[in-house]
């Protein structure tokens, strides 16, 4: 009982009690290793009638185990590899993968043996003096095929647990390896391509591979589409399958359900990294995604349609698409390293979402139940980020925690768009925007609940909307839209999404900052006029109702920029005077060092682009105490606008 | 390995056609077919048998051809290979417990020369017979029937065959249903699958391998 070990029989029972009549062949004499001259298959021998003799025989055989009669291949193989292999890296093929590379890789005769049959010296048999050509040479690159001779990683939790793979009929060689007959069993062809599985049990595909991989996420995450959606695909553009009977247009066979793994991974030619099927696009791992993405498959979101806006993570960019490049670190977890995402600046879907866990849902919007949040949603699902150590006001954050399965959705723009993935040298602003230098900002500096103000990313805002003027007590919460309230957090997708996001149930435009005809990726338009008349549909009203600001009146829609709580002068700035908001606000309204990310500009002392937008034409004189509490709802226009001859301040301090 | 009785009864040899082993490379004396046959021996049991003085007379009827005295030819081994249990190196044996290979061996191996005989023929003058055709040594020449003193390469043979094996192999046919192979007392031997009297099949086969048929009567692939 060599081969089964201790409880080897009863494994055995066991097996025939799951297998059943599957343990009796069909019988390779009817299958295309059948290569005698009686074989089924097109590739056969002239006359030569035996049919084990092109593979074994049973004296003097090379190897000796299993009795090797074909002439084996001399050549040196690329092996697979993987920078996010668990297992350590593959090299040549060994043990009886060899063997089935002796006629599979192409450069032997299938003819060519050790014996002749019935004895004599070596030779080719008649009729199959030529290599295997086509669909059945694996060639001597099998970078894209499956890795074999590897030992089967015990110690990865995303395989199942060895002792089951035998029961359930994948076989490892003696060494606990794996080897081709690990998936195919050369004699049978019971299933397709001589597997050990069929292609599907019970509509669901990608038997065989779900045998040894559990992936994680994978069959914990309820309503899973890439494991369960029965989508059809519409017959255009690229066809993500190829699984045979699985692969078809607008076929009830044919659904990620029924193709599983293979909806992406291809355990031949899968010509993209970590096995992914590749249409030669040249954008990288995203092609895969997006040949159903784009509504050919997937029925709800287009996301290659806000790819292709103007403003976009570069997900299309055939620059970057082979930037992707995670690796397995020394905990064992999948990430990239901070150095490889600045220097490397891309983006593919795999970057933001985890194919492996991702289900329906997005962040909430302002008008459903519980206004915004800053959860990671069912679409960043297992996505891996970073926390920042938050030092103090405006701090530059240096220190970061990598969060393997991501709470915060910030948690995942932050591990590209900090420190941690620049340094102190942001990139530059890809589309020639960005005031100043032109460089991008760091949003960990920006966001930190550390910070004076911020839009509520991380924590809820500082801006309580409630104050005390002089006129009692001034509650402008009423003026976030929708069932937002001060202690409302958001993501930033909130305001990064595509243009044509509505929210509406059943619109094919997605939420995310996958793409946006608005500058930098904005759900919006946004810019230096937000703010005066006319901008009602730009981004900040999307949550501060404009009639608090441009479009309200004096009278009305009091907020803590009033004088005294009854003289609104959000409005007379921007609904009188044609102020944008910039005008005063951060033109980077993440966050600021100062209250209500305001900024100085004018005088001396201005704060720096691309805060200050403009320079000496915006932002506040910087001799104006903008901090005190006192200010809120107690305004005066005097504050900011001295005395002047023939002016209309009324406070008593005067120009110094 | 306990006294190995032939399982072959007169029945079973005589479901056998022969085409008679005068015919057949088997043939050593002066008039045999092959490149290896003696110039001065015409009798052509004598190689193998005697009907005195025979070495051994229990698993091949008064056997006469001199054993090979190797110790050890090493066992066929593989994982999927689940005879491994049963199996029993033929090297070390000797006239008492001579397996039925061992007899085959006594030329196969190349150790013993061909005209090795315990018991020359009264009719040959010379004793051992004078052979042609074999090495300096009178062995058997290099070639696909020289088997050496390595049966590793070789497919195993000197094991048990049974009802066990068979339902631990998952790939064989149940021995009881076996047809023309021959099972020496429940072990697979040479002679399972060679007949050494007839050449009717190339290499003393005793199935006609077209279709691989004699691979399949024990394999069920």
């Amino acid at each position: 009982m060599k081969r089964y070990g201790k409880g080897g029989l009863f494994l055995f029972v066991l097996m025939i009690l799951l297998v059943g009549s599957g343990s009796v062949s069909a019988g390779i004499a009817n299958t295309k290793h059948n290569f005698s001259a009686s074989g089924t298959g097109a590739i056969k021998a002239t006359s030569e009638q035996e049919i084990c003799v092109f593979c074994h025989f049973p004296h003097n055989a090379n190897p000796a185990e299993p009795l090797w009669n074909h002439s084996l291949s001399g050549e040196t193989y690329t092996p697979y590899s993987s920078t996010t292999l668990f297992a350590a890296a593959p090299g040549q093929p060994s043990g009886r993968s060899k063997l089935c590379l002796s006629c599979h890789d192409g450069t032997i005769a299938v003819g060519s043996v050790r014996h002749m049959p019935r004895g004599g010296g070596g030779g080719t048999i008649a009729g199959l003096e030529n290599p295997l050509t086509g669909q059945f040479v694996l060639g001597t690159d099998l970078s894209d095929d499956h890795p074999v001779s590897v030992t089967y990683d015990t110690g990865n939790s995303e395989l199942v647990p060895v002792a089951t793979l035998e029961v359930n009929g994948i076989k490892l060689d003696e060494n606990g390896q794996i080897q081709c007959g690990s998936c195919h069993d050369p004699h049978s062809d019971v299933y397709p391509k001589f597997l050990r599985k069929p292609f599907s049990e019970g509509g669901e595909g990608a038997v065989l591979c779900r045998t040894c991989h559990d992936k994680q996420y994978w069959s914990t995450v309820a309503n899973l589409p890439h494991r369960d959606s029965l989508n059809q695909w519409n017959g255009s553009g690229n066809n993500p399958w190829h699984v045979p009977g699985h692969d078809l247009a607008n076929d009830p066979a044919s659904t990620p359900k029924a193709n599983s793994c293979e909806n992406c991974h291809r355990p031949h030619s899968g010509s993209n990294t970590r096995l992914v099927k590749d249409f030669g696009e040249g954008y990288g791992v995203s092609q895969i995604c997006l040949a159903c993405h784009n509504l050919n498959v997937a029925s709800k979101k287009d996301i290659a349609a806000s790819l292709n806006k103007i403003y976009a993570h570069p997900v299309l960019d055939t620059a970057s698409g082979g930037l992707h490049s995670p690796e397995r670190m020394g905990d064992g977890k999948v990430r990239e390293q901070p150095a490889h995402l600045g220097a490397n600046r891309h983006a593919q879907c795999v970057d933001c979402h985890n194919p492996h866990a991702v289900s329906a849902g997005v962040s909430p919007d302002i008008d459903d139940a519980g206004g915004t949040n800053n959860l990671a949603s069912n679409v960043l699902k297992g996505v891996w980020g970073v926390e920042p150590v938050w030092p103090g006001n405006w701090g530059q954050v240096i220190s970061f925690t990598e969060v393997d399965d991501i709470q915060y959705q910030y948690q995942l723009c932050l591990k590209c768009h900090s420190y941690y993935a620049f340094g102190t040298n942001p990139p530059l602003d890809p589309w020639g925007q960005m005031r100043g230098d032109g460089r991008l900002t760091d949003q960990a500096i920006e966001f930190n609940p550390n910070n004076e103000s911020y839009h509520p990313v991380v924590a809820p805002g500082k801006n309580d909307f409630i104050m005390t003027t002089i006129n009692g007590v001034l509650d402008y919460s009423g003026s976030l839209v929708g069932n937002l309230t001060p202690g409302s957090t958001m993501t930033c997708a909130d305001c990064h999404s595509d243009d044509a996001y509505t929210g509406i149930v059943g619109s094919s435009v997605p939420k995310g900052p996958h793409g946006s005809d608005e500058w930098p990726v904005l759900s919006a338009p946004w810019g230096s006029n937000t703010g005066s008349p006319n901008t009602s549909d730009h981004l900040c009203f999307k949550c501060h109702d404009d009639t608090t600001y441009g479009a309200g009146s004096q009278s009305t829609g009091q907020s803590g920029f009033s004088e005294n709580g009854t003289y609104n002068l959000h409005f007379v700035h921007g609904g009188v005077f044609n102020r944008p908001c910039m005008q005063c606000h951060s033109a980077v309204p993440h966050g600021w060092k100062r209250r209500a990310l305001l900024v100085f500009g004018r005088t001396f002392n201005p704060d720096p682009a691309p805060y200050n937008n403009n320079g000496p034409n915006d932002g506040l004189d910087s001799r104006i105490d903008i901090g005190g509490p006192e200010k809120s709802g107690n305004w005066k226009c005097c504050n900011c606008h001295y005395y002047v001859p023939g002016g209309w301040g009324n406070c008593t301090s005067t120009e110094d | 390995m306990s006294v190995l009785v032939l399982l072959a009864s007169a029945a079973g040899w005589g479901s056998v056609v022969y085409a008679g082993i005068a015919t057949t490379k088997h043939n050593l004396s002066v008039v045999g077919l092959g490149a290896v046959k003696s110039i001065d021996e015409t009798e052509i049991c004598i190689f193998c048998h005697t009907p005195h003085r025979a070495i051994k007379n229990d698993n091949i009827p008064l056997w006469n051809h001199n054993l090979s005295t190797a110790g050890n030819y090493g066992v066929y081994t593989s994982p999927t290979f689940d005879g491994v249990t049963t199996v029993q190196d033929l090297g070390g044996t000797d006239a008492t417990t001579a397996a039925v290979s061992n007899l085959c061996l006594s030329c196969h191996d190349g150790t013993v020369a061909i005209n090795a005989l315990n018991n020359p023929s009264n009719a040959n003058q010379n004793g051992n017979p004078t052979m042609g055709g074999t090495n300096a040594d009178g062995t058997l020449p290099d070639g696909t029937s020289r088997l050496g003193t390595d049966l590793t390469d070789d497919h195993p043979v000197n094991f048990i065959f049974d009802a066990a094996l068979f339902a631990v192999d998952n790939s064989l046919n149940d021995p009881a249903t076996l047809t023309e192979v021959v099972l020496f007392n429940g072990t697979v031997q040479c002679a399972s699958c060679h007949d050494p009297h007839n050449s009717v099949n190339p290499a003393f086969l005793r199935v006609s391998n077209t279709g691989s048929a004699l691979c399949l009567r024990c394999h069920n692939k």
